[in-house]
């Protein structure tokens, strides 16, 4: 489904498993915040901290996903007007689309950094009973938006390069505007059983 | 700090940006700088780090992954399968036959779902080639389709919703129990329409149903009860103040897992499919809004909103014209725009004009979610119309935009019904404790 280019071949696999692995820290949090709310209603017991672990799987589950969701294709763009532009103009479209998401990645992957270094010098811990020191979480977050930067990077100068050697057909392809049957695979929930869901009676001369 | 009309200019800009196709973050990303260099200097830029892990960090937030996991785990275990079967069952005798169903499993679906293409893209799949074999007119049923899907973001729970809720500080729980009654009467509008029509023009209708017997039409009724447990949980616990959106969330999760046990559905390549599809979805979420709270950042300290606010003071028109003319203006926006970068590209300026004029930005919410399904399925850039088209695989999209244009006529009839009775959105939300 997703077109494969040899960026995309080197970086998914690191995106991917943070995203699977990611998943799994949201079921357990789910449990966490479950625990807790049970505990709270039931027994007037103490939070055990499910809201803050919870802001810090989400933080660093983003930034590694920024590149998964890179890789596939997923950040929203508008490309319907690509179809009537002429080629040329597509391409440099496209090229400028890029080095827009790089610097936006890039960007945040600085303040990330000047965030995470703030915290180290202060030694600054959350104002929570956990008192977490907030370099532990930020380090991880930190590296999730560094790997955007450098994906979205990569990304836009293998574009450019080759555009640049007269392949910009091939640069297109790979990195341009997804097509339709691509979207809709993305956002179609594969449904186990879907052909023999319907119809729910049968057919006059429809054996079933 | 800022006049109307640099204001405007700006807008337009970002407009020329995202259409131009740079993706609708690093859009928002790319214009809060140049505000931010050209008025504010560079140091404006440098804290934005803390503002950011400030936003990502929220519990809020937390929800988002949370909703979306919950949709994705449940659909895998088959539970709207069983749903759409035992709708059409019930609804097959009305007139208009099986397109109520389309429009009875989308409402369904969109009580798992937070997006109104996923749930036209699912619903697609499995309605159109159900409907081909039987003769109904197949414009209508592309129509039910495209329109039925735009529930998803009406009823909670919404991603839209969310993010609104986020950028506004507005309440999330109240605006999901805000959509409920609008969204029930909308799908309640829509089948009225099509029974009036296929009672005016019963060939727009296919073939009659045969229908089981009723012993097993109520023994069917059991598929209910999964999903219906998961919203009454959910939205339950929210509507009682048991728990926030994300601690509700967190629970349907943890339901959603037992159900597919319970329905011997989950598996290793289930869950991680259903994790990739979740991370997918919210990384792309995020990232706009990251962008979204950048150019709200910015755009609060050049004091766009107050600039706008006087200058529609001064145009004297009256809270309700006013409104109109926000309808128009999301119409033409809504045209070209997807429906995430259409809210966040007008929420941070619109929403502070639309409170000053005595509206509840609940309310708001609410409309603006109406203004973003209609743009959903209004040419030329209607996502839901391409999606519908995409699974049909044959014709043009002509016939989509054809099929869709009564819908559009009743959601237009639903924003002025809300307009004038807003207590169909805030008399639920009224009775939170």
């Amino acid at each position: 489904m997703a077109r494969l280019n040899p960026v995309a071949r080197a970086c998914a696999p690191v995106a991917q498993g943070a995203a699977i692995l990611s998943g799994y820290a949201l079921l357990f949090l789910s449990v966490l915040i479950t625990y807790d709310v049970i505990a709270r209603k039931a027994f007037d017991a103490p939070s055990i901290g499910s809201d803050e672990i919870g802001g810090y799987i989400v933080a660093a589950m983003a930034a590694f996903g920024f590149t998964h969701a890179l890789l596939q294709h997923a950040h929203t763009r508008i490309d319907v007007f690509y179809q009537w532009m002429p080629a040329p103009l597509r391409t440099v479209a496209n090229l400028t689309a890029m080095g827009g998401l790089f610097l936006f990645a890039g960007f945040i992957a600085w303040r990330g950094w000047g965030t995470l270094m703030e915290s180290i010098e202060f030694g600054s811990t959350a104002s929570t009973p956990l008192r977490t020191p907030q370099w532990m979480p930020q380090s991880l977050w930190f590296a999730g938006l560094a790997l955007f930067a450098a994906v979205s990077l990569l990304l836009f100068l293998h574009a450019l390069w080759l555009t640049l050697r007269g392949q910009s057909r091939i640069a297109l392809l790979l990195y341009g505007p997804q097509t339709l049957e691509e979207e809709i695979a993305l956002e179609r929930m594969d449904v186990e059983g879907l052909d023999d869901r319907v119809p729910p009676t049968p057919l006059p001369g429809e054996t079933r | 700090m800022i006049d109307f009309g640099s204001a405007a200019i700006g807008f337009l800009i970002m407009l020329g940006l995202m259409l131009t196709g740079i993706s609708i973050a690093a859009s928002l990303f790319l214009t809060a700088s140049l505000g931010a260099l050209l008025y504010l200097g560079l140091p404006t830029l440098m804290s934005f780090g803390n503002t950011m892990w400030g936003v990502l960090n929220d519990f809020i937030l937390t929800c988002i992954p949370l909703f979306i996991l919950l949709g994705e785990i449940l659909v895998r275990a088959g539970v709207t399968d069983r749903m759409y079967r035992t709708l059409s069952d019930w609804l097959a005798p009305l007139p208009g036959g099986l397109l109520h169903s389309n429009i009875g499993a989308c409402s369904i679906f969109a009580a798992i779902s937070g997006s109104s293409v996923a749930t036209a893209a699912t619903m697609g799949t499995v309605a159109l080639p159900a409907m081909q074999a039987r003769r109904y007119n197949e414009r209508l049923v592309l129509g039910t389709v495209a329109a039925g899907g735009t529930l998803g973001i009406l009823i909670p729970p919404s991603i839209n919703m969310i993010v609104y809720g986020a950028i506004t500080n507005t309440s999330i729980g109240k605006l999901f129990i805000a959509g409920i009654v609008p969204g029930l009467l909308l799908a309640g509008l829509f089948m009225v329409l099509i029974m009036v029509m296929c009672v005016l023009k019963p060939s727009l209708a296919g073939d009659k149903e045969q229908l089981p017997p009723l012993r097993e039409r109520l023994r069917n009724l059991v598929g209910f009860i999964p999903p219906g447990l998961v919203f009454f949980i959910v939205m339950g616990g929210i509507y009682l103040g048991w728990a926030t959106p994300t601690e509700a969330a967190a629970l349907g999760v943890v339901m959603s897992m037992l159900i597919a046990a319970w329905y011997r559905k989950l598996t290793v390549r289930m869950l991680h499919e259903a994790f990739l599809s979740t991370m997918r979805t919210t990384a792309m979420v995020l990232l706009i809004i990251i962008g979204a709270f950048f150019l709200n950042y910015v755009i609060g300290m050049l004091g766009v909103p107050q600039a706008v606010s006087s200058y529609v003071a001064a145009l004297g028109t009256s809270p309700l014209e006013t409104l109109w003319i926000l309808v128009i203006f999301y119409l033409i926006l809504g045209s070209f725009l997807e429906t995430l970068s259409m809210m966040i590209a007008t929420v941070p300026v619109i929403v502070p004009l639309v409170v000053s004029l005595g509206y509840d930005p609940v309310w708001f919410g609410i409309f603006l979610v109406l203004m973003m399904e209609l743009s959903l399925i209004t040419p030329p850039v209607g996502m839901n119309l391409y999606v519908v088209q995409g699974i049909r695989g044959k014709g043009s999209v002509i016939d989509v935009i054809r099929g869709s244009m009564p819908f559009v006529l009743i959601m237009l009839l639903m924003t002025a019904l809300i307009i004038f009775f807003p207590d169909i959105v805030l008399w639920l939300p009224g009775k939170i404790a």
